[in-house]
C-alpha cells in the first residue's frame, strides 16, 4: 500500500502546522461553514485576489510516512477524512458556488495558500463563473440481466424463429439449443448497449462527463452499464428529473433501471485549463 | 427518485473526492495510491467480507488516485 506525503518544491516539511485546502470560491459576506475540519479544527477562509480558499489547520507531523501509513491501515482513517472533505465542501457549498479541490492538497502557510490563489486567479473565477448556479448530479444505467434476456426473448422475431425450430427439431437440439444461447447472449449485450445509447441521446442536452472506472467496475446495485455526472442548472432540474422519469419508465420493463445521486459539488467539472502547473 | 443529498454510497463519494476535483500541487500532496483502501471502506459499509469480494478487481489492477 502506498501512503504518504510528498513535499513539493519547498523545503521538506515534516513539523508545525500547515492549511488543508478544500476547495476555492469568491470571496464575498457568507461565513464559513460550522463544521469540524479535516483534523478537529474549525474551518476558515484564506481570502485574496477576490477568492477564498477554504481551509483548516492541519499537523504536518501526523502526515508524514510511516505514521500516516499505519493509521490507513488500521482504521477508517481515509473514509473519516474523505468524508470531513466532503462535509466542509458541502457545507460550503451549501452558501456559495465552490471549486472543490480533490483530496490531500495542504500548504505549508498562509502565504503560500495566498500565492496559490493569485497565481490561479483567473482560472478560478472562469470555472466558478462556468458552475455558478449549477448542481451535479450521478447518474447511472443498471441492468438485471434475466430481464433483459426475457425481453428480448419474448420481443425478437429471429430467436422466435430459431426457438420454434428448436421445439419441431428434438434430433438437432443440442446444436440448436447451443446457437439460441449465442445468439441470445449476443443480443442481450448489443440490445443493452443501444438501450443506454439511447437513453444517454435524450440527455445529450445536458453537459457530461463519465465517472471514472473505479465506480464502473464495481457497483452495489447489479451490473452496471453506465455511470455518467451531469452538470445540471437550476433552471432545468425539473426538465432533468422529468426525463429521467420518462426514461426510468421506458427502461424498467426491459429490464434497465436508473439511479441518481445528488445533488454533489461540482467534482466532476472542476478542473482548471492548466491543470497540473505548479 | 431521489432529488435530495442524502442517497450517497461510499463508493461514488470516494470517487469524486479521490479521483475528481480541481488538481493543485500543494507544498505537500497526501498522496494514497492502492485500491486496497477501496475495501476497507466497503468493509466499513457492507459490514461483509463476501460482499466485498465483489468489488475486486483484476489482481495487480492499480488505481492512481
Amino acid at each position: 500500500m502506498k501512503v504518504g506525503v510528498s513535499n513539493v518544491g519547498w523545503p521538506l516539511i515534516n513539523s508545525g502546522e500547515g492549511f488543508y485546502v478544500y476547495g476555492v470560491a469568491r470571496a464575498n459576506e457568507a461565513p464559513a461553514p460550522q463544521v469540524q475540519g479535516i483534523h478537529q479544527g474549525p474551518v476558515s477562509f484564506i481570502e485574496s485576489s477576490g477568492l477564498r480558499a477554504v481551509v483548516s489547520r492541519v499537523p504536518l507531523s501526523e502526515l508524514v510516512g510511516e505514521a500516516l501509513a499505519e493509521q490507513v491501515r488500521d482504521s477508517g482513517w481515509l473514509e473519516e477524512k474523505v468524508g470531513r472533505h466532503h462535509a466542509v465542501v458541502k457545507a460550503v457549498m451549501n452558501m456559495q458556488a465552490i471549486l472543490p479541490f480533490k483530496f490531500g492538497v495542504v500548504f505549508s502557510s498562509q502565504v503560500r495558500v495566498v500565492e496559490m490563489l493569485a497565481s490561479k486567479q483567473t482560472g478560478f473565477l472562469s470555472c466558478l463563473r462556468m458552475l455558478e448556479g449549477k448542481e451535479e448530479y450521478g447518474v447511472e444505467i443498471c441492468c438485471d440481466p434475466r430481464i433483459v434476456k426475457q425481453h428480448i426473448l419474448d420481443n425478437d422475431q429471429s430467436l422466435a424463429l430459431q426457438r420454434r425450430r428448436l421445439e419441431e427439431s428434438p434430433g438437432k437440439a443440442y446444436l440448436l439449443r447451443r446457437r439460441l444461447e449465442v445468439s441470445l447472449s449476443d443480443k442481450v449485450k448489443t440490445e443493452a448497449r443501444n438501450w443506454v445509447n439511447q437513453a444517454l441521446e435524450r440527455l445529450q442536452g445536458y453537459v457530461s462527463s463519465a465517472n471514472s472506472d473505479v465506480a464502473s467496475s464495481a457497483s452495489v446495485r447489479g451490473s452496471l452499464l453506465e455511470g455518467r455526472s451531469y452538470l445540471v442548472e437550476q433552471g432545468k432540474k425539473g426538465d432533468f428529473f422529468a426525463q429521467l422519469r420518462d426514461l426510468q419508465g421506458d427502461l424498467e420493463e426491459k429490464g434497465l433501471s436508473i439511479e441518481v445521486t445528488g445533488p454533489w459539488p461540482p467534482y466532476s467539472f472542476a478542473s482548471l485549463a492548466d491543470e497540473g502547473a505548479v | 427518485m431521489p432529488e435530495d443529498g442524502l442517497d450517497l454510497t461510499l463508493l461514488e463519494l470516494l470517487d469524486r473526492v479521490l479521483d475528481k476535483g480541481v488538481v493543485i500541487r500543494g507544498d505537500a500532496v497526501i498522496s494514497v495510491a492502492d485500491v486496497d483502501l477501496l475495501y476497507i471502506g466497503l468493509q466499513v459499509l457492507l459490514g461483509s467480507v463476501d460482499k466485498v469480494a465483489e468489488f475486486r478487481l483484476p489482481d495487480g489492477a492499480r488505481v492512481a488516485w
